[in-house]
């Protein structure tokens, strides 16, 4: 019979030990974000996150003086990154290497200080812990939050709308296409792409079409802010690398940013147009989240309902991943693989030993 | 032809009674019920049907939920001993609805070439426990277009499986598919549907998980799947009805779902059920046999809208299955990187 019963030698308590004990540590890249870092790493210690390793990216707007605040408790290794290039992959590397090494990470959150990770039912440490362990790689759904209108209030408590997945925009020169990005397992040989979106080279396993995970992308949060990323990234940068990019350096070269930005922001009558026809969701999770822990409260990460999983599972086919030529094109490469492994002098005499030792038994 | 089904049960007394008169009433020639030591009423309600003649009934009193090699056991006793053509392998809170005049007529459709139907499953959400029978309160269902994937959901899209009756079969746990098998599945057509009522009021719900979670723990040698370990930790940490109550749909939810499409209201076994029901109990059963009955129950053909719209939901089941490939082929990949000299040396080097 298949199913033999035995004791097993894992204890009932063996899941929540395992969340009990998992260290949790996001990395951060930041540059010039002191308008939101702050929050981002307080809402992260509240989710779940138990240490951070973050870079400082030549900051002037006093995004270095709160992150040393949080070295100074503890809670928080700083790097400096002093050349004026950007190396998003590398500094994504360094720090996911360093969470693993130096900090004992179980599961790595290679994140910008721009975007908020949001567990769907329980907290993030709950949500990596429920993950089957053949599994190395979580994906993160994108959530993009449009800006609106400058105001005196902080950018968490204006953005509470978001585009709605079910109406993806796939426009290559669109900043709100359908995205992810990876959770790890911690590695001390990782490495990540340009803006941690896939790992290189790795073996640690992805779980596909499952996505527990949604981050928070707050990119353009006011006119003064927008214009110093993109001055920022220019320096950085170089060259555009995408289509997007391409157009803000076009209206910047032309003294037009202002109008650009202006096109971008969604004003109350387009956010009632958008959320009535359904291309934009009110989403206030993260303002609400702010809100408590700004008055001291605790905040929870409620349990979606199998409406909510319904219509989040749809948002989630934009993603494109049940895509039957991907896995055809994998087969190949897999066969192919195979075929130069078994080719190989030993594996051919092992198949003849084999065969040798089948017809000795008489089979 | 003879259709037998096999339904292994452990304290399900508030569904057993239905889901046995049901199946005798859609079809189902005769059961065979393993009675896991059940300490409610479900052993009277089986010994009702066996007295009736129309149920055979087994008693498991081994702790350890061994679902595959029980259900193994009665589908080849249906094949050897109850001259089953076809064996629908059931759960007790599975009922399987026909999508034709009668689950036999259904069967007798299938090419003799083919063995193995998949049946499509499809649940149904757990509604406010206001002591009503679960049947008057659970009319909703999901109707989703994209798969579920999170493997913590028992919303995920799957199939069930009935087959030609076998002496040597083996079905494999959680009758999603038979292990040893002469028989060759038919592939993307489900005519029949499996309505699902998994999670039926609080009480219900934490003695499922207690055995269910017991089960996985202690006898079984792998892992129970998500949602088994996480309401397992629930019910450890006194947190069940917090857990239960976070999935019930409420009418909010309920509202909303129904207006955005991915619930749809089902009453097929309600009212299947209100015609079923006894005016007074007979020998511990509440429900009808198809003898008592002065004509059977009827099963409408689905309608071309109906049909459309079962074939969107089930290719989220395809859908669901290119996942499921990815997820294996990444694993193969993982292993074959290990056996490549480069990934041998990288390792090397890290040692």
């Amino acid at each position: 019979m298949e199913d033999t019963a035995r004791e097993r030698t894992q204890g009932p308590d063996e899941h929540p030990r395992l969340i009990d004990s998992m260290k949790l540590v996001m990395t951060l890249r930041a540059r010039d974000e002191a308008d939101v870092v702050d929050s981002q790493i307080a809402f992260h210690l509240g989710a779940g996150v138990d240490f951070v390793v973050a870079t400082d990216h030549l900051s002037q707007d006093g995004t270095t003086e709160i992150l040393e605040g949080y070295a100074r408790n503890g809670h928080l290794h700083l790097i400096r990154a002093e050349s004026d290039d950007m190396d998003e992959g590398g500094w994504a590397t360094r720090m996911s290497r360093v969470a693993a090494s130096e900090f004992g990470a179980d599961w790595v959150v290679p994140s910008d200080a721009d975007e908020f990770w949001w567990p769907r039912g329980g907290s993030l440490k709950e949500v990596l812990g429920s993950v089957p362990p053949r599994y190395g790689v979580v994906r993160a759904l994108l959530r993009h939050f449009v800006p609106r209108p400058d105001g005196e209030e902080s950018f968490a408590e204006r953005m509470t709308v978001r585009v709605s997945g079910s109406a993806p925009i796939n426009a290559p020169n669109s900043l709100f296409r359908p995205n992810l990005k990876v959770i790890h397992r911690g590695d001390p040989n990782v490495a990540l792409s340009a803006g941690a979106h896939t790992l290189l080279n790795s073996t640690l396993a992805p779980l596909r079409g499952w996505y527990p995970i949604e981050f928070f992308h707050f990119p353009l949060r006011s006119l003064a802010q927008a214009e110093r990323k993109y001055a920022n990234l220019r320096t950085s940068l170089g060259a555009t690398r995408n289509a997007f990019y391409e157009e803000v350096y076009r209206a910047r070269d032309n003294g037009r940013f202002e109008e650009f930005y202006e096109s971008l922001v969604v004003d109350d009558p387009a956010r009632e147009r958008g959320v009535a026809g359904g291309s934009l969701v009110v989403d206030t999770r993260l303002c609400d989240a702010l809100r408590a822990i700004r008055a001291g409260e605790p905040f929870a990460f409620p349990q979606p309902t199998v409406v909510d999983e319904a219509a989040y599972a749809v948002d989630v086919m934009a993603l494109g991943e049940a895509d039957l030529v991907r896995v055809q094109r994998q087969l190949d490469t897999l066969e192919e693989r195979l075929r130069t492994l078994e080719s190989k002098p030993v594996s051919r005499a092992y198949g003849k030993l084999g065969r040798l030792v089948r017809r000795a038994a008489g089979r | 032809m003879k259709l037998v089904l096999t339904v292994l049960a452990r304290d399900e007394a508030d569904v057993i009674d239905a889901l046995v008169a049901f199946h005798l009433n859609a079809g189902v020639d005769f059961v065979i019920a393993t009675d896991n030591a059940s300490r409610d009423r479900t052993t009277e309600i089986l010994e009702a049907y066996a007295r009736a003649g129309c149920l055979h009934l087994i008693r498991e009193p081994a702790e350890g939920l061994r679902q595959g090699e029980w259900v193994t056991r009665m589908a080849r006793l249906a094949a050897t001993e109850f001259g089953a053509d076809w064996v629908i392998n059931s759960d007790a809170d599975e009922f399987w609805y026909p999508r034709g005049r009668s689950l036999k007529d259904v069967f007798a459709l299938v090419p003799a070439e083919y063995g193995i139907v998949n049946a499509f499953w499809r649940s149904f959400v757990p509604r406010p426990d206001t002591g009503e029978p679960w049947w008057e309160r659970m009319t909703a269902r999901l109707s989703s277009t994209a798969p579920i994937n999170d493997p913590r959901s028992f919303y995920r899209p799957v199939t069930k499986v009935a087959h030609r009756a076998e002496p040597d079969v083996v079905v494999g746990r959680g009758n999603h598919d038979l292990v040893r098998t002469r028989s060759q599945p038919l592939g993307t057509w489900h005519p029949v549907e499996v309505l699902h009522f998994p999670l039926r009021s609080r009480a219900q719900w934490a003695r499922k998980v207690e055995l269910q979670g017991d089960a996985f723990t202690k006898h079984i040698d792998r892992a129970g799947t998500g949602y088994h370990l996480t309401s397992y930790d629930a019910l450890r940490r006194g947190r069940i009805d917090q857990q239960h109550d976070a999935m019930v749909v409420g009418d909010a939810a309920l509202a909303c779902g129904l207006h955005d499409g991915t619930l749809v209201e089902d009453t097929r076994i309600r009212d299947a059920l209100h015609e079923l029901r006894l005016a007074t109990p007979s020998g511990g059963r509440r429900f009808a046999l198809p003898s008592e009955r002065a004509a059977p129950l009827q099963f409408a053909r689905p309608s071309l809208v109906e049909d459309a719209a079962f074939a969107a939901e089930a290719s989220a089941l395809a859908e669901s299955y290119v996942v499921r490939a990815q997820r294996r082929l990444d694993e193969l990949e993982r292993r074959i990187a290990m056996l490549e000299p480069g990934e041998a040396d990288a390792r090397r080097r890290r040692r």
